[in-house]
């Protein structure tokens, strides 16, 4: 079976360094962007099965980017999962609920809540790449 | 004893003694009488005191440096349905300060019953706002720090995963690359504990010679590569002797930050086609030092200027915390000194501060 591979947008190198090692140690493939606008560049070329997006980065936020790939009919159908450490002791539950709630940014398939949990990670990234979900999925601190 | 306050203790005080004149100007409160066309036919002496004599002068003039009424006045509303009517506003004193104020407003009739007049009296709450600011910036500085934690604890626990996957597999790079990334996050939390600690601090500055050219030239040397790195052009200019009482290291960190942001400042810049500069300065006039980091980088709107060097202030999404410039401002200030700023979205910015500087005299001798 071809493995899957997943963009992961972060602006902490080490933390986008330790989300790779845990995909690719879970049998996924891996690129990584340091912002949106690299995001965007990298999703056009590599065309990932799944994109892991960092919420709080210069230039083009997390949810910018996501906006604007929601927006181009042919990349709107990639699983995107936010990732961010922005949450307080409701985990990414607390995200969650706020996204989910904002009208003008559709909810994306997924949450992550820092500092990250590698079991959670390999565990929502094989649901949403091996079938398209119709709800969100958290898997954040609960 | 005066006069009012013998009247206040005798027995057969009379209200005839205390005027409603006196009673006006004695009130701790800045008050105004006011007409229909917004005109002060009265004012207390403490309000005359603080802002000057405005009598028969509009008061959106006079206090506000307005050319109309405000829109939603409270002294108008009062003429028109006879209630009181209270607002928050924001006044200019005699010396140009904006004094935050809660005002109300009463009607004040004659005879006939009609209104003739409206009272406003004004408390003044600028130093209840600050306070307000400052907790609110105190609790934005807190999210940002745990913020940034969070990602140094991601780096922490994924150099362990990584140094872990070495131990499985017996892999030597595994092991290296991890142990480095735990190296280096344990060296960004104790800089950031560092900085929290210095921030929290109250301290005074040692007083030793420190020549200015000499630590900007350091600086500048120590973040050349980096600079050199993002295709950005450090330039120096320090031409003359300058010197100050103060601490070198403190005067090294301050610049450090400074020069630190002008190149987050490039790095950040959308328009990738500029050829982007930076000019660390220094130079003096008659009474003070002055250092100054311009950059041609991506700048910032003027919401971001003013909390600056009140809040924990960060446009670079995970990268800063915002406690840099709150410790240059804090070393500025120790030293004497103050930190000022001029930017705009798209263009860049310059920082200038400015320290006493040790008299040419005192550097001879």
């Amino acid at each position: 079976m071809t493995s899957k591979n997943v963009l992961i947008v972060e602006d902490e190198k080490d933390v986008s360094v330790y989300l790779s090692r845990v995909l690719e140690e879970g049998g996924f493939r891996t690129a990584c962007a340091a912002d949106g606008e690299e995001a965007l560049r990298a999703v056009e070329r590599e065309r990932p099965d799944l994109i892991t997006m960092d919420l709080s980065m210069p230039k083009v936020s997390g949810v910018r980017s996501y906006q604007t790939l929601r927006s181009r009919p042919d990349l709107a159908s990639i699983p995107v999962i936010f990732v961010t450490g922005i949450t307080g002791h409701g985990g990414a539950r607390d995200t969650e609920r706020f996204y989910r709630t904002r009208r003008q940014v559709p909810p994306p398939d997924g949450f992550i809540a820092k500092p990250i949990d590698p079991t959670k990670v390999l565990d929502l990234a094989r649901k949403l790449t091996s079938v398209r979900r119709e709800e969100p999925v958290s898997l954040g601190k609960t | 004893m005066t006069a009012l306050a013998y009247e206040q203790r005798t027995p057969d005080f009379s209200a005839a003694n205390l005027s409603s004149e006196r009673l006006f100007d004695a009130v701790p409160y800045w008050i105004t009488i006011q007409d229909r066309d917004f005109r002060v036919i009265s004012a207390s002496a403490r309000l005359i005191a603080d802002f000057g004599n405005h009598l028969g002068e509009q008061c959106y003039v006079a206090y506000k440096n307005r050319t109309e009424p405000c829109s939603e006045c409270p002294l108008q509303r009062a003429f028109e349905d006879g209630q009181e009517h209270a607002s928050q506003e924001v006044l200019f004193d005699a010396r140009g300060m904006p004094r935050h104020v809660l005002a109300k407003t009463a009607p004040m009739r004659n005879h006939a019953g009609e209104i003739a007049a409206v009272m406003k009296v004004f408390v003044d709450v600028t130093e209840i706002r600050a306070l307000q600011n400052e907790l609110a910036g105190l609790g934005q500085l807190i999210g940002e720090i745990a913020h940034d934690a969070k990602n140094i604890l991601d780096g922490l626990q994924g150099g362990i995963y990584i140094v872990n996957l070495g131990f499985d597999k017996s892999n030597q790079e595994d092991i290296r690359v991890g142990w480095s990334m735990i190296q280096r996050n344990v060296g960004r939390l104790s800089s950031m504990l560092m900085d929290m600690l210095y921030c929290a601090k109250r301290r005074s500055p040692r007083r030793m010679p420190v020549s200015l050219p000499v630590v900007l030239r350091e600086v500048v040397e120590l973040f050349m590569s980096r600079a050199q790195q993002f295709h950005i052009d450090l330039q120096l200019k320090a031409a003359e002797e300058v010197e100050i009482l103060g601490e070198p290291e403190q005067i090294h960190k301050l610049i450090s930050n400074l020069i630190c942001n002008a190149i987050d400042a490039c790095r950040a810049d959308p328009e990738k086609q500029r050829a982007h500069r930076i000019v660390a300065a220094v130079s003096r006039d008659e009474l003070d030092a002055i250092i100054e980091v311009e950059d041609n980088g991506i700048g910032v709107d003027t919401a971001t200027r003013n909390g600056m060097f009140t809040d924990a202030t960060t446009t670079k999404g995970s990268a800063g915390n915002g406690l840099g410039l709150l410790l240059s401002q804090k070393v500025a200030s120790e030293h004497g000194g103050a930190i000022t700023v001029r930017s705009e979205p798209g263009k860049g910015s310059v920082f200038t501060v400015r320290l006493p500087a040790r008299h040419p005299k005192s550097v001879i001798s």
